[in-house]
């Protein structure tokens, strides 16, 4: 057998298990004999039939579909509604603004001959702007997605070429935007990024969020991004930039970039695997390389751009799983899951979670999370209809945990926690009992270990509020380890000093 | 299938659901990502049901969303060979413009669970260790006592003999 039919085998049998080099390989045979291609394609198709034939957890597709629908009908609905109130609140500031501050029919009349001075000096520019080349072209996007130029707002189609001074929207969508020399820029949610008049590659990303792969650039040209608060210099790199008014926050994933703030001279380097969070008068640096140790690591939540890891029962890898919010939950990048009523859902660790955990002889659970209130479930493995497996409540100042052990149900009432203030906890459970650490510090003890034996079913994990549970928890969690040993003492200790790293 | 044909939407989801899948694994994406890609193409559907052009299928349209998709899937996913994996499917994709079984007319699921009655029982017994029970190669080559590559060729040429096997049962059941 060859060299190319083994690594077509094993990329059948596992993708993700080739190497960089073995994939270079794969992919350049596969460019010189579109024979192979179809052969490999073929074997794909019928590898994916089987799995949907004999494969359990395969068979409830519709109804994930449909869940996925209810979802969406949903979020619209909490959008819908948030607008509503926003709209009132204003009428009612409105109302209630004194004489003084209402508009007067003299001040109108100049503010809109001012308005249409500005526009008719725009649709000059626009036109001029029209006539120049384009500088980078729209590789995909949502079928939301606009480009404003000039005061036109067009479709963002594929292929539609961008201007110096066209200004991309996203609008709830996902825009991928490709310049000649490879480099890419990926918009998400609400984003607006503008192609500023200027030589080489400068963006202003006014609010928002992007993921950029900056293929390397000329000496002394660096790529620019700016937003209201700061701007990073690249010249070769991946990263993750989020702005609004208030805030940037910049997350290098390869290489290294120059971080300037917009109101003075100072700039500083941000590595890979640092977060930059740029808030009024303050810069702050964090890891986004944790936990550390990772011996045991089976689930680890969040581990990327609207990603999390979770161990292969197959091939004993950590590999990349969804994230998915639901209902008022959001993703911050790589930083942190923003809870607002609603929960993150990971369906896939879920289902992976009690398999890998069931052949283990320890368990530890590791989270670090701001509450901006006294209450709510921050995180639950729960199967359909069932009792919850475990899940770590916030009820009034208390961290409470709650499992199905052998003997029944167990509650045990950890710490106390402080609202507003940043917790590290880990609930660790093995041959010498049951402990929880808070802050490094062991504040609960239990010689007897309720988890040997595990009495669970497979469900789904979800940070934040169970469906129907009427005390969603509202705040943050910055991280989320899941273990298949008892972490020890020091273990605790250690990890509860690594977030932040650097004030 | 035009679109002013279709009014319920769960029904287009019922009918196209196995093909849309294999045409996403057919690009390279593995495992319960095929599942999370393929939903995220039903909610495009979902938000644009009214918007899809009449001259259009659906299956041609949801195909070109998944397409998209799956490359943004690889651009996004940090994993290792991102490039390398956004160019086999880049190929892959276009393999699918000749003829493919997710194009096929006929019922293709019928044909493969006739075709799974005619494999040996070695075989057989090979399919269900692999996909219903979900071991790797590895795994299935410690029990039958061999080794991860033996069981890898023989499941590849399974793979292949179930291909010949529903083209043929397709071409019985085609009308002349």
């Amino acid at each position: 057998m060859s060299q190319i039919e083994r690594l077509l085998e094993r990329f059948i049998d596992d993708a993700d298990g080739l190497s960089e080099a073995e994939l270079a390989e794969l992919a350049a045979a596969l460019k010189a004999n579109p024979a192979l291609v179809e052969g490999l394609r073929d074997q794909l198709l019928i590898d994916e039939l089987l799995r949907q034939k004999l494969s359990l957890d395969r068979a409830d597709f519709l109804a994930q579909v449909r869940q996925r629908v209810s979802d969406h009908e949903r979020g619209e609905c909490e959008l819908d509604a948030r607008t509503a109130e926003l709209s009132l609140l204003a009428m009612r500031e409105l109302e209630a603004a004194p004489e003084g501050r209402r508009r007067r029919p003299a001040l109108v009349l100049w503010a809109s001959l001012a308005s249409l001075l500005l526009a008719v000096a725009a649709a000059a520019l626009a036109g001029y702007l029209g006539s120049r080349g384009p500088v980078a072209r729209i590789a995909q996007a949502d079928s939301s997605a606009v480009v404003v130029r000039g005061e036109s707002r067009l479709p963002a189609g594929e292929g539609f070429e961008l201007k110096p001074g066209d200004v991309v929207e996203s609008q709830g969508g996902e825009v991928a935007i490709g310049y000649d020399d490879g480099t890419t820029v990926q918009l998400s949610g609400d984003s607006t990024l503008a192609f500023e008049e200027a030589a080489g590659k400068q963006l202003l990303l006014s609010s928002g969020e992007l993921v950029a792969d900056i293929a390397a650039q000329p000496a002394g040209r660096p790529m620019i991004f700016r937003t209201p608060a700061a701007e990073a210099l690249v010249v070769g790199t991946r990263l993750r930039l989020r702005a609004s008014l208030a805030e940037t926050e910049l997350e290098v994933l390869e290489g290294a970039v120059e971080l300037r703030r917009r109101d003075g001279d100072q700039s500083q380097m941000v590595n890979a695997r640092q977060l930059a969070v740029l808030t009024t008068g303050h810069l702050t640096f964090h890891s986004t390389e944790w936990p550390l140790d990772r011996r045991g690591l089976v689930i680890l939540a969040p581990a990327g751009v609207g990603e999390g890891l979770v161990r292969s029962s197959k091939t004993g890898r950590l590999a990349p799983f969804r994230l998915k919010p639901r209902g008022e939950a959001s993703l911050e990048g790589a930083r942190a899951m923003r809870l607002a009523g609603g929960a993150v859902v990971a369906e896939r660790a879920g289902r992976d979670l009690l398999s890998l955990l069931e052949p283990a002889n320890g368990f530890s659970l590791e989270v670090i999370f701001r509450a901006d209130g006294p209450a709510g479930t921050l995180l639950t493995y729960s199967p359909e209809a069932s009792p919850a497996n475990f899940e770590l409540v916030h009820d009034g100042d208390w961290l409470v945990w709650r499992s199905r052990a052998p003997t029944g149900a167990i509650e045990y009432r950890l710490a106390q926690v402080a609202a507003r203030e940043t917790s590290h906890l880990v609930v660790t459970a093995g041959s010498d009992g049951f402990r929880a650490f808070l802050n490094g510090r062991l504040v609960f003890e239990d010689g007897a270990n309720p988890l040997a034996d595990l009495p669970w079913a497979a469900g789904a994990l979800l940070f934040g509020n169970a469906p129907g549970n009427d005390r969603p928890f509202r705040g943050e969690i910055l991280g989320a380890a899941i273990y298949d040993r008892s972490l020890p003492h020091e273990d605790a200790l250690l990890s509860s000093r690594r977030l932040p790293v650097k004030p | 299938m035009p679109i002013s044909t279709q009014t319920d939407f769960e029904s287009i989801v019922r009918e196209t659901q196995s093909h849309l899948r294999a045409y996403i694994a057919g690009l390279g994406v593995t495992g319960h990502d095929v599942d999370d890609v393929a939903q995220d193409v039903y909610i495009e559907l979902y938000r644009n049901f009214e918007r899809i052009p009449a001259n259009i299928s659906v299956e041609r349209w949801l195909k070109g969303i998944a397409r998209n998709l799956c490359m943004n899937f690889f651009r996004r996913t940090s994993r290792r060979g991102r490039l390398h994996r956004q160019a086999l499917a880049e190929m892959l994709s276009r393999a699918d413009q000749a003829e493919s079984l997710t194009d096929l007319p006929g019922d293709v699921e019928a044909a493969l669970a006739g075709c799974l009655k005619k494999l040996g029982a070695e075989s057989r017994r090979l399919v269900l260790l692999r996909y219903e029970q979900e071991l790797p190669s590895a795994d299935i080559a410690a029990r039958l006592d061999s080794t991860a590559e033996a069981i890898r060729v023989a499941l590849h040429r399974i793979r292949a003999k179930l291909r010949q096997c529903i083209n043929s049962h397709l071409a019985e059941q085609a009308p002349a």
